[in-house]
């Protein structure tokens, strides 16, 4: 029992962390459209659309079908559908004369579904243009077909998304990186209180610890999200509101160990520097979470919600996203202990040293 | 100090208010029945002293008078007249740096004796009050005549200056009682004045950006109190949070 209490959440921690990098970087991605073409269309043609998918198995199954989707009502199936390969297949649609909108151009998604690799779709993919109106004939076009019986395919694996594709893996070691952060920082908040009101001796040393490691959890979750937006926003840094805020909150922390370097007497030292980290996080607190909300941010989640929205985390992914969460979490405060004890063999040493 | 307290209790036992307003030579303005509670007629008698003694030496004021008149000189120099947000920017980059100056120098002051002194004689939590509205009074007075020069040498933006009433009058409070509690970490360190820019920078920017924005609505004119609704609360509330901070936390970082 005394066993499972000493080592069993930092076994915990450990798992968890490896269940995330292999579940996480092994697991497929689930099909997807990565390129259509030609993307435009006038009308009354023949349109012959070339595919290439992702991870797809076109050649697995017979009875690929695929639509022209302008929103929940109008729709057209493709006549006819031929696999070149498992990755590639060719479609052709006849166009109608008319669109069921009044407007002169509108864009479409294209949707495929197969018994093998499910039902997937790539939005606003082709424009479509119409010369003259006729709403009467564009509905009566439109409406001839109806999308049913999708698939759900037969292999499991994480969500293709537009833009995203295989980086969306990032999710299991960006993102635990801030919550990680955040505990490391209110348990060292907790530990400054603690010393501050006099009940733990020993509490500014563990507020020091656990603010190393924070710190370190903070700079990867830069780095983990610079390399991130290189990919999808095409910058290292783009001046993001959750960006400017994640870099103010390591300045904080870096000033915290300057001040601790600026002491001399090491009683003065670690009063002050308790009362300095308490005043830190709770004024950090407006700045990480009230202030990004405020403003218009590339990060997903915007408008007041936190990016843990339906679409952004299916459950497949959850089922890798908490585990990283709490293993990350765990490993983490593994570490801070482990700082946390040599610093007290530092102390001890220099103590002996003095006698 | 205790004077004033015992003092106030016999007039108020005997029930002679007027003898009460009249024979106290604390009074100022009617605020002599808050003089009764020790902690503000401390802090009250420590404002008076910083504000005799800057009055005699001159030596902040001047500091950042001076500070403020080669900025504004250099900017228009570069700028000419700037575009309103432009403007707006350089006032509070001013304003920002005129706050650091003001309470790196305050706590500058007392060193060595003074303080010792100033630590058996007063509670640490009079002398914050009274150090941030000393920093408060003299940033107002910057702020002032920063926008009287800036008037003068950029040209004059503002179409509602309400806004910029509120947006100085809360992010000084904030800044006042912020630079309160952090001057006097970095006056116990040995590279003060560094060190003081240094830890409180990252802190500041929240601030900032929050009477900033509200500070903006008075460049144009269809801006509306509703438009900054949420930002004025939050500055209110970013404001108390601080001021709550320091008011709890300044004993543990005085007392030696």
């Amino acid at each position: 029992m005394q066993f499972l209490k000493t080592y069993g959440w930092k076994l915990l921690g450990v798992l968890l962390v490896l269940y995330s990098l292999i579940a996480g970087l092994l697991l497929p991605l689930k099909p997807g459209i990565l390129q259509v073409g030609p993307a435009s269309f006038g009308p009354d043609t023949l349109a012959i659309l070339h595919v290439t998918g992702y991870n797809t198995r076109f050649t697995q199954s017979t009875d690929t079908r695929v639509w022209l989707k302008l929103n929940d009502e109008f729709m057209i199936k493709a006549d006819s559908v031929s696999v070149l390969d498992d990755n590639r297949i060719v479609v052709s649609i006849h166009i109608p004369p008319f669109l069921p909108v009044p407007e002169q151009s509108v864009d479409c998604a294209i949707i495929i579904d197969n018994s093998v690799d499910g039902a997937f779709v790539k939005p606003s993919s082709i424009f479509l243009r119409q010369d003259e109106k006729n709403l009467e004939l564009g509905f009566a076009y439109w409406r001839k077909d109806r999308i049913e019986d999708l698939h759900t395919g037969t292999y499991m694996g994480f969500p293709y998304r537009g833009i995203l594709e295989e980086t969306i893996r990032n999710t299991y070691y960006h993102v635990p990186m801030w919550f990680g952060m955040i505990f490391l920082f209110l348990f060292s908040l907790f530990y400054s209180i603690k010393y501050i009101r006099g009940s733990d001796p020993w509490g500014a040393e563990k507020t020091r610890a656990l603010n190393k490691v924070g710190l370190l959890f903070g700079i990867l979750g830069l780095i983990t999200g610079a390399i991130w937006a290189k990919f999808t926003w095409n910058a290292f840094w783009s001046m993001d509101v959750k960006q400017n805020m994640a870099a103010i909150a390591t300045l904080i922390y870096l000033a915290y160990f300057l001040l601790y370097r600026s002491f001399e007497d090491p009683d003065k030292r670690d009063r002050v520097t308790s009362a300095y980290n308490i005043f830190a996080f709770v004024t950090l607190i407006p700045l990480l979470f009230i202030i990004p909300r405020m403003t218009d941010s590339l990060h997903p989640g915007n408008g007041g919600n936190p990016a843990m929205g339906g679409e952004d985390l299916d459950h497949i992914m959850r089922m890798v996203f908490y585990p990283a969460v709490i293993g990350w979490t765990l490993l983490g405060f593994w570490m801070a202990e482990l700082v946390y004890r040599i610093q007290v063999i530092q102390h001890r040493i220099s103590e002996h040293q003095q006698e | 100090m205790n004077k004033c307290r015992t003092d106030a209790k016999v007039y108020v036992s005997q029930n002679d208010w007027i003898r009460f307003f009249l024979k106290d030579d604390q009074n100022v303005f009617g605020v002599t029945l808050l003089l009764m509670n020790p902690i503000i007629s401390q802090s009250w008698s420590l404002l008076r002293l910083y504000w005799a003694l800057e009055g005699k030496s001159r030596q902040t004021l001047s500091g950042v008078f001076l500070y403020v008149l080669v900025i504004i000189l250099v900017t228009s120099y570069i700028f000419g007249a700037p575009e309103p947000t432009v403007w707006m920017g350089i006032f509070w980059v001013i304003l920002l740096f005129s706050a650091v100056n003001i309470g790196v120098l305050s706590y500058l002051q007392e060193t060595g004796g003074r303080r010792l002194y100033y630590m058996q004689l007063v509670d640490p939590l009079a002398v914050y009050l009274a150090k941030s509205l000393y920093i408060l009074l003299l940033l107002l007075m910057v702020s002032i005549l920063t926008l009287l020069l800036m008037a003068v040498f950029h040209g004059w933006p503002v179409v509602q200056p309400v806004f910029i009433w509120f947006g100085i009058g809360l992010g000084c409070l904030g800044l006042a009682l912020l630079f309160g509690f952090l001057a006097a970490i970095g006056s116990q360190t040995r590279s003060s004045a560094t060190l003081s820019t240094v830890i409180s920078f990252p802190l500041i920017i929240g601030l900032m950006m929050l009477a900033g924005k509200i500070a903006n609505g008075g460049l144009l004119t269809g801006s509306t109190f509703d438009l900054v609704k949420m930002e004025v609360l939050m500055l209110v509330g970013l404001d108390l949070i601080i001021g709550g901070l320091g008011i709890l936390l300044f004993t543990y970082i005085w007392r030696d």
